[in-house]
């Protein structure tokens, strides 16, 4: 199969399509008017005869009038073909027409007046023309006659009437009642010609038709009918001072000149030419025409027909009649047509192939179908307006053979084809014959048997859905089981089973639900489901699901059939859900929380269990959503109305805090959420008892509260505190220092003023107080800066430690410049921090380190900093007394000394300053040393902040 | 002639009394100096009141002041003073044993002249009262009293 991309069902519309075409088409055709206009004109009641002969005298053509004259003259039928001098009896009148006719016949257009008829005599004024063919020459005659008798009674009347007052003066009088008399005759005969004009007028002027009549010579218009005025636009005064060129395009004028100048010979069809409208329109017109006596003038009488219309529909018609013939011949598949009878009339090569007929090779031999009750089944199936398809092997071979198409069984040359039917023809329900596209669908077909045959195929998928098939005979009794039945129950496939035996598989319970349906279904023809737990034939727990079904004929079941499939995993993933399930609402109910859905059409709602337990509901009660809401408390009833409102409307999610009265009246504290889903139209959200929360939040806030309270109440003692200390620290600064300064002011005045009179003793004694105080008073000073640090706001900025260590190492080695110390100063790096605190850090540390290393001849101090990832270590090192680590841990602490007064003086107050200082910093200090050996102490900063700064 | 002016020292404790006029005698200041023993006396000394009623019309060169005193402080007088429009323009050297920070500022904050803390050395005390006495008394010009 080729070129198949276009299925066959498109092929069919594109078919039927193009059969609807071809009927309008034709029914276009049929409206053309020309032949019936020209048969009225003919049959027109002016009692106009109009024949025309070939040159044998035989009839081409006559009038109803001539035939009914022809009768009543001469008694004669005339018939076509009919020699026209045999059927006039009279002699005299036989040679009369031959002589006029023979006239026309040598090519002369004459008028006669004579008188004719054998049984009625009337006279005739005839007009003979010959009729031309292309190359001019006379193939016949045409006559146009009317009874012109009264015409040329009166004449002869009035001719004997002169001759009776001229001749017989006499009679005059006596004829003069006769001649009243034939007056009165006169005057009918008028009233008819009268009469006769309105007919024509009726003809004439008021014919649908467009007509005129023109002067032969001038071409100047004589005489117009209302459908010309209409047609082209121009009134009739108008007309009657134009000519006929003037309604033709200046293309057209010539041809017009050359029509016109031919003598018309009877009706003739002039062609199509152009008209041009008033409005400046083409038109395309078929004129018909011929000649006549108008006002004593040789005339033309035109008849329009505009052609556009029917020109169109003739080129569609053609087109379409392409296309047809285009599709039918080149279209992929095999397409042929047959009569009504099942006849092949036509095929395309496709089916020419399959039939193996050649192109010269006759098709009426061939049928179709070889059964003709499928050909009714088919006008039948169209006429209910079905697609009339069938599937069937062909056997081509066959046909070639007996010229008809056979359905065959043999494997051998056949094909397998679908026959799609489409009827053609005016009328649908009674066609002219039928169009059948033949596909080939040998490959389709085989694949589909290769699938059936395929039973291990089956088996594998059957398996894969685990379901088996089972059947049961009534009749025989007999069960069939499919492999995957056998494998279900895990019975071997050589056992044969039985309805007893295959129910012994289930407990006591099921057993008897099972035989309740089987009897049921007998009986009744019901058909069961089920969903029941079993024991294979190894003793496995399964589910399983069954279907049963009921096969009838003649009313009576006699046949069970079914399916059957293992859903245990679907069953143990159900639990799995149901446990699941169970967890989720112990869930709910331990967080109080629960889920709720409902849809924005119906207003149907799910609530889960935790929700009805929070309502205080019964479980699964129904609950409507308007409900739902009635459980707020009037304060939050519109809150939630308005949130479902604005969920609804525009998909606003909402989150609220509200208050809810349970159907046993407790107010509790809900929150619910929602959140909307357009797409599926439905809003869903949680919901949660807040209470208990609620609860618990008040008791925290209470104890914030009271905590508030507290810490506002241990402030103000705090601070109270710390203005005694104040106080304290005020009072040790002014009053302690005071009595101190008087001792020292009065014994410095006593050992000078009186330096002569004191002995030597009484100076000693003076010394002692006067050193005991000053150390008191360096006691108070230290103390009061300590207490000062505690209290000390920090102000803290980037310092370059070098600078600030530089100033402190000065004034040190001003108050050691007898001593001799090896200073080893590293680089320090800029830190973060208050710099009269710092400086008060290494004040301490250097003075220190100076003064334990007083009894060191050769003494070194050095100070270094070491980077640490996140601190700098700053210390202080000197090879002096050091001190014993296990006291390491007093170092730091307020008025602890290592040391004696005797060896070094000291408050013991400094090193707990440094360590106030660096904690304040963010800092650590320690010490490392050991006795005699020196000591180092060590500071840090921290290095983030320092960095973070700078 | 120079005419000298008095130095009036406002301090309660006799002891201090006794060494600052220690001091001040070793530059002949000593006479110069009124005493009184804390800071409403000193008010009265200056607005001609009580005891004082009938002294001399006149400012004194300098106000030694100490801080700590009963009734009114030296703080107060301060305060007074520089409030009073006849009063305002005399200096006033605060004297004080305390290094507290409170007292030094809010001294500078209502316009003292200077602030010495009195040294536990007696030695160092000398130095600084006979520096002020100089300085304050007969250095020291003030404007005229309106």
């Amino acid at each position: 199969m080729n070129n198949l991309d276009k299925s066959k069902e498109e092929l069919i519309i594109e078919l039927n399509e193009l059969q609807a075409e071809n009927k309008s088409l034709q029914e276009a055709r049929n409206k053309d008017y020309t032949q019936l206009l020209l048969k009225s004109s003919i049959e027109s009641p002016i009692d106009m005869i109009i024949l025309s002969i070939d040159l044998h005298y035989q009839y081409l053509f006559f009038n109803s009038f001539h035939h009914r004259i022809m009768l009543k003259a001469y008694g004669k039928d005339v018939k076509l073909g009919m020699n026209l001098l045999d059927c006039i009896s009279n002699v005299d009148d036989r040679e009369k027409a031959k002589k006029n006719y023979d006239r026309a016949l040598n090519g002369e257009s004459h008028i006669t007046i004579e008188e004719y008829g054998d049984i009625e005599r009337y006279y005739y004024e005839t007009r003979y023309n010959p009729i031309l063919n292309d190359e001019n020459e006379v193939i016949g005659a045409t006559a146009f006659s009317s009874n012109v008798t009264e015409r040329k009674l009166n004449e002869l009347l009035s001719l004997e009437n002169t001759q009776k007052i001229t001749s017989q003066n006499k009679v005059y009088l006596q004829l003069y009642e006769e001649l009243a008399q034939t007056n009165d005759e006169l005057r009918k005969v008028k009233e008819k010609a009268e009469e006769g004009e309105k007919k024509y007028k009726l003809l004439y002027d008021y014919n649908p038709m467009p007509m005129s009549i023109f002067d032969s010579e001038s071409l100047k218009f004589l005489s117009v009918n209302e459908a010309f005025i209409d047609k082209y636009g121009y009134t009739r005064e108008e007309f009657l001072n134009m000519t006929i060129l003037e309604i033709r395009p200046d293309t057209e004028i010539e041809k017009l000149k050359q029509s016109v100048s031919l003598v018309d010979k009877g009706v003739t069809n002039a062609g199509i030419f152009l008209h041009k409208k008033k409005n400046g329109e083409i038109i395309k017109v078929e004129i018909i025409r011929h000649e006549l006596m108008f006002d004593n003038r040789i005339a033309k009488l035109v008849l329009v027909n505009d052609v556009s219309e029917k020109i169109k529909a003739e080129e569609g018609l053609q087109k379409s009649e392409i296309r047809f013939r285009n599709f039918f011949i080149n279209a992929p598949v095999g397409v042929n047509g047959f009569d009504a009878e099942g006849r092949v009339i036509s095929v395309n090569s496709v089916a020419r192939n399959y039939f193996g007929v050649s192109e010269t090779d006759p098709l009426s031999a061939y049928r179709l179908f070889e059964d003709p009750s499928i050909l009714d089944e088919t006008k039948w199936k169209i006429k209910h307006g079905q697609v009339a398809t069938e599937e069937r092997y062909i056997d081509f071979k066959a046909i070639r053979q007996h010229g008809m198409y056979m359905t065959t069984k043999s494997d051998q040359d056949k094909i397998f084809v679908k026959l799609t039917y489409t009827p053609y023809g005016a009328d649908i329900n009674n066609p002219e014959g039928f169009i059948a596209i033949i596909q080939d669908i040998t490959d389709r077909r085989q694949a589909e048997e290769a699938l059936v045959q395929t039973s291990k195929l089956l088996d594998i998928t059957s398996s894969i859905a685990k379901l088996g098939g089972w059947e049961l005979d009534l009749i025989s009794g007999e069960l069939y089981w499919s492999k995957e039945t056998y494998r279900i129950h895990e019975v071997d496939i050589s056992i044969k089973p039985s309805v007893a035996s295959s129910q012994s598989f289930y407990a006591p319970e099921a057993k008897k639900q099972l035989e309740a349906f089987v009897q049921n279904a007998i009986e009744y023809g019901i058909p069961w489901e089920y969903e029941l737990p079993m024991s294979t034939a190894k003793g496995k727990q399964i589910w399983v699901r069954g279907k049963g079904l009921c096969l009838k004929e003649n009313g009576k079941v006699i046949k069970l059939y079914g399916f059957f499939q293992d859903i245990t995993e679907r069953k143990q993933a159900e639990e799995a859900l149901l446990k699941s399930k169970l967890l989720l609402s112990e869930t709910e109910k331990i967080g109080k929380v629960g889920g709720w859905e409902f849809n924005i059409d119906t207003m149907e709602q799910i609530w889960t269990d935790e929700v009805y337990n929070i309502h205080e509901v019964e479980l699964n009660s129904n609950q409507t959503v308007d409900k739902g809401i009635n459980y707020y408390t009037n304060e939050c009833r519109p809150v939630i109305e308005k949130a479902v409102q604005r969920a609804i409307e525009f998909g606003e999610p909402f989150d609220l805090e509200l208050e809810i009265t349970t159907a046993k009246g407790n107010v509790r504290n809900v929150h619910t959420i929602g959140k909307v889903d357009l797409a599926n139209r439905r809003i869903y959200g949680f919901f949660q008892d807040l209470t208990e929360r609620k609860l618990a939040e008040d008791k925290i806030k209470v104890l914030n509260e009271t905590l508030e309270q507290k810490v506002i109440e241990r402030t103000a003692q705090l601070e109270e505190a710390v203005k005694e200390l104040e106080a304290f620290t005020y009072s040790v600064s002014h009053d302690l220092r005071a009595p101190l300064r008087h001792i020292n002011g009065f014994v410095d005045l006593l050992s000078e003023k009186f330096q002569d009179t004191l002995p030597e003793k009484g100076k000693h004694y003076l010394d002692t107080i006067a050193d005991s105080t000053r150390h008191m008073g360096t006691l108070i000073d230290d103390l009061l800066q300590f207490s000062r640090t505690g209290r000390q706001e920090m102000h803290h900025s980037k310092l370059d430690m070098n600078t600030l260590f530089q100033e402190v190492l000065k004034r040190i080695k001003q108050d050691v410049s007898n001593r001799n110390i090896n200073w080893v100063v590293g680089h320090l790096p800029p830190v973060v921090g208050d710099y009269s605190l710092l400086q008060l850090v290494w004040m301490n540390l250097l003075s220190n380190a100076v003064k334990f290393s007083s009894r060191i001849v050769e003494a070194r101090i050095e100070i270094g900093v070491k980077k640490e990832e996140n601190e700098y270590v700053f210390f202080v090192r000197d090879n002096g007394a050091g001190f014993d680590m296990q006291y390491a841990h007093k170092l730091f602490g307020v008025f602890q000394r290592l040391h004696s007064a005797a060896e070094f003086e000291g408050t013991g107050i400094g090193l707990a300053n440094v360590r106030r200082i660096i904690s304040k910093h963010g800092g650590r200090t320690w010490a490392e040393a050991e006795l005699d050996k020196g000591a180092t102490f060590y500071f840090s900063l921290p290095k983030m902040e320092v960095e973070g700064r700078l | 002639m120079l005419q000298l002016r008095t130095i009036l020292l406002v301090e309660d404790n006799p002891k201090d009394v006794e060494l600052t006029l220690e001091a001040l005698s070793e530059n002949n200041l000593a006479n110069m100096v009124v005493t009184v023993k804390d800071g409403v006396e000193a008010m009265e000394y200056l607005r001609y009141q009580g005891q004082f009623k009938a002294r001399k019309k006149e400012n004194p060169a300098v106000i030694l002041l100490d801080i700590k005193m009963p009734r009114m402080d030296g703080i107060e007088v301060l305060k007074a003073i520089r409030a009073d429009e006849k009063l305002k323009v005399i200096p006033v050297v605060m004297l004080t044993s305390s290094r507290e920070e409170p007292d030094l500022k809010r001294s500078y904050e209502l316009g003292v002249n200077a602030y010495v803390v009195k040294p536990v050395n007696f030695k160092d005390f000398m130095a600084a009262v006979k520096q002020i006495g100089v300085f304050w008394a007969l250095l020291n010009e003030i404007p005229p009293e309106k």
